[in-house]
């Protein structure tokens, strides 16, 4: 056995004499040999059981996880909430649906009412009977700014002229001229202010149609429109009243101008039957 | 690492012998160990501070911001309904316009229903009832009811020619008035009509009916009938203006005639008192 052993140990050492020796002799050879066992073998690799690093990671990940659910979650939910209540209070109490239906529909029974006032004014209603005043009438009633010219030639036909200066005194002519200009004024005016409350009507018209296809937002603008109209409408009204006051105080001059006149006359009158009688 | 630097210094004492090879080991040698060797270690990050600095971000920065926008979204709220449109003060507007449909437009109805009616002989009387009675189905007898309470405009020949022309247009000038008034009376009751709706419209309790939002489009709409209604005004005043206009025309041919006459009887009395 121990022979045995001794020879085992002899071969080997033969060998590493042999391999030492080859070495020796292929030095280079074996430098290869083991840079490429350095480079072929495993490297150290990390194992799959959980650093402390991971466990760290993990845990600040869910908190953040928490936090993300509980601070922003529950912040936007909050804010969902109350925009919800907005919303809801929006279209159940400020602007319902229906309650809009029931305003533009109002503003179809509005165009209504004014669409039978529109017919009824368009009734005929002339009643002259001869030709003089018929032909004046049919240009009053006109509604047409285009007949105003000839309301001068009308006029005369049935009111007359100013009388010529051999059949009437000076201030008897001026006062008849005045107030033949004033009527004739008058008269005209009267066609131009029918003739702009029709188209006030028709804008008014416009405007109502306008407001039916409106929204709670754009019917503001469309008021503020008609709000515009509506004080065009107040002056022309007060345009109509001044032409009425003109007539009236034309009417008024005219009755002081009798009183002026007549006793203008009267002191003449005097004069004149005293002179008679001094001569008898 | 230290095993190869000690395999590789082995070598190289084998191949002391030559300096060729000590030099071939050495660089091989060399490349192995850069091949083999960590790369240069990064310095450690605290990662507990990253994690930190994140959920303080969430929770100080977003999480402030989120609560002021909650804080204004809720006084928006709050402003809307208890401020600008509050429930209770709707309710009140409403029952404030019941309160007052309630109080006059019942006495005004009722007021205008007031058609005075006091001529007393049938002509005058049948006139009186159609100028007064507020409808338009009518107006084509108003001629002829006209002339029976007014008479005629005489035939030619009984009056002269020019007041013959002056009583047909007066006659015209006030029929056509009095036809007009009907009209604008049956107007005006359209127009009441009108206004009684909208306001019953307004002041209906039902918020589905009547909401603070629509009653944008109710006012537009009845501003564009306010406009209508000065138009119709304005037709009233022109005939007003026409009728006014006819008298003051009449007086004044009636002024000229006169003017011309007393101009003539002038020269008719000199002439005479020149015979004599």
């Amino acid at each position: 056995m121990r022979d045995q052993f001794n020879q085992w140990r002899g071969k080997a050492k033969t060998g590493s004499m042999h391999v030492g020796r080859w070495i020796r002799r292929h030095t280079v050879l074996a430098a290869v040999a083991l840079l490429l066992t350095v480079l072929i073998s495993p490297r150290h690799i990390q194992g799959q059981v959980p650093s402390p690093c991971c466990a760290i990671l993990a845990a600040g990940l869910g908190t953040i996880n928490s936090t993300l659910g509980s601070v922003i979650g529950g912040g936007l939910q909050a804010i969902n909430t109350v925009l919800s209540d907005i919303s809801n209070f929006e279209q159940t109490v400020i602007w319902p649906k229906q309650a809009i239906a029931q305003a533009l529909g109002m503003a179809g029974q509005i165009q209504g009412f004014y669409a039978q006032i529109r017919t009824i004014f368009q009734i005929p209603i002339a009643t002259a009977t001869l030709q003089n005043p018929r032909q004046l009438e049919s240009i009053l009633l006109s509604r047409s700014p285009g007949q105003i010219p000839n309301t001068t030639g009308g006029y005369a036909a049935v009111y007359g002229v100013v009388p010529t200066p051999q059949n009437a005194p000076p201030p008897v002519r001026d006062i008849i001229d005045m107030t033949d200009a004033v009527a004739q004024d008058a008269m005209e005016r009267a066609i131009a202010i029918d003739a702009i409350a029709d188209q006030e009507l028709a804008a008014a018209d416009q405007i109502n149609t306008n407001v039916q296809s409106a929204t709670p937002g754009s019917a503001p603008i469309i008021e503020a429109q008609a709000d515009a109209w509506l004080v065009r409408a107040h002056a022309y009204t007060q345009s109509a009243l001044a032409d009425l006051m003109r007539v009236r105080a034309i009417d008024l001059a005219n009755n002081g101008a009798h009183l002026k006149l007549g006793s203008a006359w009267a002191v003449t009158t005097q004069q004149n039957v005293s002179t008679t009688l001094q001569h008898k | 690492m230290l095993l190869f630097t000690a395999l590789f210094g082995g070598l190289m004492l084998l191949s002391i012998e030559s300096r060729r090879r000590m030099v071939a080991v050495l660089l091989i040698g060399c490349i192995a160990i850069l091949g083999v060797s960590p790369p240069a270690a990064q310095a450690q990050f605290c990662l507990p501070c990253v994690i930190q600095a994140v959920l303080a971000t969430i929770s100080q920065t977003i999480g402030n911001w989120l609560s002021v926008i909650n804080g204004v979204v809720s006084d928006i709220r709050k402003l809307y309904e208890q401020t600008i449109w509050p429930i209770s003060a709707i309710n009140l507007a409403k029952s404030q316009i019941q309160s007052i449909i309630a109080r006059f437009r019942g006495v005004i109805q009722s007021i205008m229903t007031i058609n005075p009616h006091t001529a007393t002989l049938p002509n005058p009387a049948a006139l009186e009832n159609i100028i007064r009675n507020r409808g338009t189905g009518d107006l084509g007898t108003v001629p002829q009811v006209y002339v029976n309470a007014f008479r005629p405009v005489p035939q030619a020949g009984a009056i002269a020619p020019q007041d013959r022309d002056m009583t047909d247009m007066d006659d015209a000038l006030a029929q056509d008035n009095l036809m007009l008034l009907k009209v604008a009376d049956q107007a005006q009751d359209l127009e009441l009509q009108a206004a009684d709706q909208i306001e019953s419209l307004v002041g209906n309790p039902n918020i589905n009916v009547s909401a603070p939002g629509s009653s944008s489009l109710i006012t537009a709409a009845a501003v564009s009938a306010e406009i209508k209604s000065q138009a119709i005004m304005q037709k009233m005043m022109a005939a007003m203006l026409r009728q006014e206009a006819g008298r003051v025309a009449h007086d004044n041919a009636i002024r000229k005639r006169t003017a011309t006459f007393a101009g003539q009887l002038q020269n008719n009395m000199t002439n005479v008192l020149q015979h004599k």
